[in-house]
């Protein structure tokens, strides 16, 4: 008797990305503290910088938008491994055959949903606080999620490799943040350059370009070194 | 061997003042405040030298699990942070001089910046992580090693003006071999301290199993303070 064929590789991720997501489905606790952390965020930062009238208004959005996503960032991913190691299901996960590579695409894909929803939630309510204009709508999602995917491939990474280290949710800004420095930056200029008026397509597009780099590049290395960090000494 | 390094290196800290203060003439256009230069770059080149080590020692540790690429990562991460930390006390004294401000948004000055966060990150994650500290460090002073060309490519869209690398071309024949032995000088002094900081590392790890070993033992009589044990949670 041959045993059955193992799903295929995508298979593999969408079912790890759906498990993450029917889980948190039946609490929505990750979902919605993250957009209420997103919201306060945004709302504080508009009190402490707009106001004033020189105030450069679409540069300091893009700023906030960023700030955001990194913090809310930081707060699902400790939150999405916290959860596997809690339930001890992260033993399963490892026990399965299915490939590292896999597992890390899944949990990426379901960062990515955690992060994308909180982003549908402010990024409309930035732009609102703000009084902006989106003139080129397709652009600022394309930044957005090119920026968030940035974000999340080296966040899963060290999210997964901290679930078990005491401090984890410091380590993990610690760690995190100045990698993703780049995508900070480029998503920072690209955000401000699609909101600025009038619209600087050029200028978003030299920032574009980075993302793109950043994420090709750490999409490579992230799933090698995520099976390397999960496996024991 | 050692010994002989550690003589040179102490020669090398005679000599080159010596250099730098008599024969290397005075810098018309900035004055004394130039002879920083010849401490300035010999450490920002350790600093970079030293971030490399520390991503391939990474690299080594994930993928092969030698424990002496634990040290040499642990011990280049460490000497980033301290070429990174003499980096920016000297250079913003002569900024302030040069530019007028101790730190300027420039292409460089952010890239070091980042770099030294990084690694800062990395030393930090080797030592209060626990048992997973050493992967974690690992696979951060990997991204980080990676990183290091994204970071400056983002960076440097911004303007910059820093000087370049062609000054070291532009150097009179005194001012020249005050930098070079400058440089040989710092480099010895790296290659002491990280020999130095690989033999405590060693020494570290020889502790750390003779703990265990004891431990195992059983205690025999009643001891004082027990044997480090474990601390995975």
């Amino acid at each position: 008797m041959t045993a059955p064929r193992p799903p295929g590789f995508v298979r593999q991720v969408i079912t790890i990305a759906a498990k993450d997501l029917r889980v948190e489905w039946r609490s929505r606790e990750i979902l919605y503290t993250m957009v209420l952390f997103a919201v306060l965020l945004v709302v504080i930062f508009s009190f402490a910088i707009s106001g004033g009238t020189d105030v450069q208004e679409h540069e300091v959005a893009g700023g906030i938008l960023w700030v955001a996503v990194a913090f809310t960032g930081t707060l699902g991913l400790g939150r999405i491994f916290e959860r596997e190691r809690d339930g001890e299901t992260i033993d399963a996960l490892m026990l399965s055959p299915i490939p590292r590579g896999a597992l890390y695409f899944g949990k990426l894909l379901g960062t990515l949903a955690y992060l994308v929803i909180t982003e549908i939630v402010f990024v409309p309510l930035l732009v609102g606080l703000f009084r902006l204009r989106v003139e080129a709508p397709g652009l600022l999602v394309l930044v957005v999620l090119l920026g968030t995917l940035g974000y999340a491939v080296v966040g899963s990474v060290f999210a997964a490799a901290l679930m078990r280290v005491r401090g984890r949710a410091v380590m993990l800004a610690i760690l995190t943040y100045p990698i993703v420095t780049p995508v900070i930056v480029a998503g920072t200029k690209a955000t401000a350059a699609l909101l600025a008026k009038p619209l600087n397509i050029e200028g978003a597009m030299v920032w574009l370009q980075v993302l793109g780099a950043f994420d090709v590049v750490f999409l490579l290395v992230a799933p090698l070194l995520f099976g390397a960090l999960l496996s024991p000494d | 061997m050692y010994y002989l390094l550690a003589a040179l290196t102490a020669v090398g800290f005679l000599v080159c003042p010596y250099l730098v203060f008599h024969n290397a003439p005075i810098e018309p256009q900035m004055g004394f405040i130039q002879k920083i230069f010849y401490f300035h770059v010999p450490c920002a080149w350790q600093m970079l030298f030293g971030a490399i080590t520390c991503g391939i020692g990474g690299a080594v540790f994930l993928f092969k699990r030698k424990p002496w690429a634990d040290r040499l990562t642990t011990a280049a991460s460490e000497l980033t942070v301290v070429f990174g930390a003499l980096v920016m006390t000297s250079g913003p004294l002569w900024a302030r001089k040069a530019w007028g401000h101790y730190w300027v948004w420039d292409a460089r000055l952010t890239s070091l910046l980042i770099l030294f966060l990084t690694f800062l990150g990395v030393m930090l994650a080797r030592r209060y992580a626990g048992p997973a500290g050493r992967r974690i460090a690992a696979g951060a002073a990997l991204f980080g090693a990676i990183n290091v060309p994204l970071v400056y490519v983002s960076v440097r869209i911004w303007k910059t003006n820093h000087p370049s690398n062609t000054v070291v071309t532009t150097l009179s024949p005194a001012m020249r071999l005050a930098f070079w032995l400058s440089v040989l000088t710092f480099t010895l002094l790296f290659v002491l301290m990280m020999w130095t900081r690989m033999r405590t590392g060693r020494l570290e790890d020889e502790v750390d199993e003779l703990a265990i070993a004891i431990a195992d033992r059983g205690p025999a009589a009643p001891r004082k303070r027990d044997a480090k044990a474990p601390e995975e949670e």
